[in-house]
């Protein structure tokens, strides 16, 4: 190594740069490199930026969701909410890991009565299966009077339970086909 | 939530997160609020920032006593003897906002005087049914006005009827007045039959005021001492506090969390802080209210439009077998009376237009009948126990884990392995899909796999950036999210999935005769649909919103009619997507608004950010005596019995000017538990 590339490299010494140069906090350009120089935050690749909220607590931080080639690349703060001004809190900030996360099921599982083993099942056939066990069992359990023969129209074979992150429109026509089909004992994580 | 609407007729946070930042003192109590709702706290920092005093009553000494000034450690469940001796210190040193009380109030109202305490009834208060366990509050009505009109004649009469009719036929026949109607009272509040007489020197010995004060004698400090573990000396701490920063140039805020709602008297707690603001002047008026700090994303909104048994969207009551057999019987307790419930025909004809469309007619009751009926407590406990008896066999977990989730987990196990079938809907493989194959039960033996007849459906759901929709959040705000990209594999919203399963069991029952299936043969179910065959969201928000004789989204719910001319699928969301826009999905920047950000996602009801902000101007509609300071160009401290709210400058950035020396007690004072 000769005397001037040897200066060069002590030159390029962080610590020396942060000592002597601008970059006194060195987070900037004291902590460069060839490299990093050439590196951008994915968040400046994305293809769009779409506008959501967090899924978490009820405070309601608005979130800005990167997407490149149709994958989220990064979920961040929006800083225009005024509830939350571009803050999320350690969760809120992970939930790109809720969402793109590999353990996540994304086919249709079976379990067959008194089965041993998941099955595969096609999205198509599962949802005809359920229509039709719903339209059996409600039969089944269709009560048009109570014990004290008032008009009760309604089927006890089918409950429902709801996790309190569904949306507004979810619960709508959640509630909407289940009093069509009279089933009553409905409930949600509201109320546990 | 029926503390609330009970209290204040909505069932919901009185205020938004912002708005803490206005206030001199907030008390939080049954939250841990710095780690739980880590965001909204940034607002109770600011508040403490200029020089708020901020209280932390919790058994736990947790990351928010870190930074409150005081932080009173509570016996777990005592909170009603505590805030109960805070109304007690009020009332009996007479530091109520007085005008405020008077003129915003019911404290002034006399009470029929059938009406008796717990004091002369050992332990009741008057209307107590011993058979069914609940309580009929007729007596508790306000005393009636000296002249009725007609209308209260007719309402007099009826009571008089009701009372008789309860006499000779036993109870079973009682409508059911009020009793288990708190949850329906988030919105609207309790229906009253006439507003009654008044006494403004708050003297007479049955008006509101004196009852109250009566009732809460009982709670002294002494007696906090022994129920709650809290000295006097820390007691006078926290209500010297509070009153010094309450009144017509100070306002206090109350935040609360399930620490609260958890309890079997959770309702009572908070409906006992709320007697609290209420006689402290601190509801409606910037820096006030009470903050309902809600767990999940959407809790308000699963109440808002409920997927609970005893109600349907916007707190309508669930119709019971035995009270409500025509849409008459179904609105005649509210109809008419004071207050928004008296047009509940409207939102409750509206709601049967929505779900039936053009098969809802005057002559048949707009469908009423295609409403089941309840007879009971239908809620998910009980499924189980009906699960497990084998009188429930079909069964929808979405987006909930009761396998490990809900108390008594063995018992929902054990109820899921009594099924016919189960569908499962979540974003990962969970116990209550998997209990057969490796639940507790099955180590221990007492379940076999082989032995389960439980057939289960595993559908994979998508995630809150997979699809387009509303949450309602903790200040009772709607806010839309866009949909950024496509659920994986098999992965749908549940939008998706309900829609298609109602498609496919109506084509299934499609030509059946059978009366039962009418309801789902006449169902409006019919949404628009993209190019991969996804609902349209906003779609389902505008029904909600609901729809004039024009077809034309409507713009508030005083518009919604009795005659069928209207649809409106939850009465107080309309207006969400009034002049077809959808006002949930509004992002105005906060830095292009005031800090009430009233153009970002939109608030029940009618916008609205804080309830009763009428009580911030003084009866007369000024401001009142009390000159308003302005600091940086921002009004403050705008005087009348409140504050205005602080119209800040056009950039949005809240103030930061210095404010009067803090009323803060020394951390030293504050703790003196030891």
């Amino acid at each position: 190594m000769g005397e001037k590339s040897f200066l060069g490299a002590i030159g390029r010494w962080p610590l020396l740069r942060q000592a002597t140069g601008p970059d006194k906090l060195g987070r900037g350009s004291a902590a460069s490199s060839a490299r990093s120089e050439t590196l951008t935050p994915r968040t400046t690749r994305a293809d769009k930026v779409v506008s959501s909220i967090c899924p978490f607590c009820a405070v309601g931080c608005a979130q800005k969701v990167f997407v490149k080639d149709g994958a989220i690349t990064q979920i961040e703060g929006d800083p225009a909410s005024p509830i939350s001004r571009g803050r999320l809190c350690p969760k809120g900030s992970a939930s790109k890991q809720l969402v793109t996360s590999p353990t996540r099921e994304t086919k249709v599982r079976y379990r067959r009565p008194h089965g041993t083993e998941w099955e595969d099942l096609d999205l198509d056939t599962a949802m005809d299966m359920i229509a039709d066990r719903v339209v059996r069992t409600r039969k089944q359990f269709w009560e048009w009077e109570d014990g004290q023969g008032r008009r009760t129209r309604r089927t006890l074979g089918i409950a429902s339970l709801g996790g309190a992150t569904l949306d507004n429109e979810e619960n709508y026509l959640m509630k909407k086909l289940y009093t069509a089909m009279g089933a009553i004992q409905i409930e949600n994580q509201a109320r546990i | 939530m029926p503390g609330l609407g009970t209290s204040f007729g909505r069932g919901g946070a009185t205020t938004f997160l912002q708005d803490l930042s206005n206030a001199d003192c907030i008390l939080i109590e049954g939250s841990n609020m710095a780690e739980a709702h880590p965001v909204g706290f940034q607002w109770v920092m600011e508040a403490k920032r200029r020089g708020a005093t901020v209280i932390h009553v919790d058994p736990r000494f947790t990351r928010t006593s870190a930074v409150a000034d005081v932080h009173v450690p509570i016996r777990a469940g005592s909170d009603i003897a505590f805030l109960g001796a805070l109304v007690n210190h009020v009332l009996s040193n007479e530091l109520d906002f007085r005008e405020y009380v008077v003129a915003y109030t019911n404290a002034a109202n006399v009470i029929d005087d059938n009406f008796h305490d717990t004091e002369d009834l050992d332990g009741l208060f008057s209307g107590f049914d011993p058979e069914t366990g609940q309580y009929d509050p007729i007596t508790w009505r306000y005393a009636p006005p000296e002249d009725l009109n007609a209308e209260e004649q007719d309402r007099e009469r009826e009571l008089v009827d009701d009372e008789e009719r309860v006499v000779s036929e036993g109870a079973g026949h009682k409508r059911s007045h009020q009793a288990a109607r708190s949850e329906s009272h988030g919105s609207g509040g309790a229906p009253v039959s006439w507003k009654g007489r008044r006494d403004e020197t708050l003297q007479d010995p049955l008006c509101v005021y004196q009852i109250l004060k009566r009732h809460f004698a009982r709670y002294t400090p002494e007696m906090v001492q022994e129920v709650c573990g809290i000295s006097p000396e820390q007691f006078a701490v926290v209500a010297d506090a509070l009153t010094r920063n309450s009144g017509r140039e100070r306002t206090t805020a109350f935040c609360y969390a399930v620490g609260w709602t958890h309890h079997s008297v959770g309702a009572q707690m908070i409906r006992t802080a709320a007697i609290l603001q209420t006689l402290l002047g601190n509801i409606g008026r910037p820096g006030g209210g009470i903050l309902a700090l809600r767990g999940h994303a959407s809790i308000q909104g699963s109440t808002d439009i409920p997927t609970l048994f005893n109600i349907l969207p916007g707190y309508l009551p669930m119709p019971q077998a035995a009270d409500h057999q025509t849409l008459d019987e179904w609105v005649r307790g509210d109809e008419g009376k004071a207050g928004f419930w008296g047009n509940v025909r409207s939102y409750a004809v509206s709601l049967l237009k929505s779900y039936w469309g053009d098969a809802a007619t005057a002559d048949n009751d707009f469908c009423f009948d295609y409403l089941p009926r309840i007879t009971g407590d239908h809620s998910t406990y009980n499924t189980v126990k009906a699960q497990i008896e084998g009188r429930c066999k079909g069964y929808f977990v979405v987006g909930e884990n009761p396998a490990v989730g809900s108390a008594n987990g063995k018992m929902q196990r054990l109820g899921m392995a009594n099924l016919d079938w189960l569908v499962v809907r979540d974003l990962q493989m969970i116990e209550s899909a998997t209990f057969w194959k490796d639940g507790p039960e099955i180590e221990t033996g007492e379940l076999v796999t082989e032995d389960i007849g439980t057939e289960v459906f595993f559908l994979p759901a998508a995630s809150h950036v997979e699809k387009a929709g509303s949450f309602t959040q903790t200040q009772r705000m709607l806010q839309w999210r866009d949909k950024a990209v496509d659920p994986p594999g098999d992965a749908r919203s549940e939008l998706d999935f309900y829609y298609e399963l109602g498609q496919r069991i109506r084509q299934k029952l499609a030509g059946s005769t059978d009366e039962m299936d009418r309801p789902l043969l006449d169902l409006a179910w019919d949404y628009p649909t993209d190019e991969h065959g996804e609902v349209d969201g906003q779609a389902v928000l505008r029904e909600i919103n609901g729809t004039g004789p024009d077809g034309r989204a409507l713009s508030a719910y005083t518009e919604l009619k009795p005659d069928g001319s209207t649809r409106c699928g939850c009465w107080i969301y309309c207006g969400v997507y009034a002049d077809e826009v959808n006002q949930a999905r509004r992002r105005k920047p906060r830095w292009e608004q005031d800090q009430v950000a009233s153009e970002w996602g939109w608030v029940w009801p009618a916008n609205r950010r804080i309830l009763y902000n009428r009580a911030s101007a003084a009866p007369d509609g000024t401001r009142g005596a009390s000159a308003s300071a302005t600091c940086g160009g921002t009004r403050r401290r705008a005087g009348g019995p409140g504050r205005t709210s602080r119209t800040s400058s056009r950039t949005g950035h809240p103030t930061t000017c210095p404010r009067r020396a803090p009323r803060v007690p020394t951390r030293s004072a504050a703790r003196t538990r030891s």
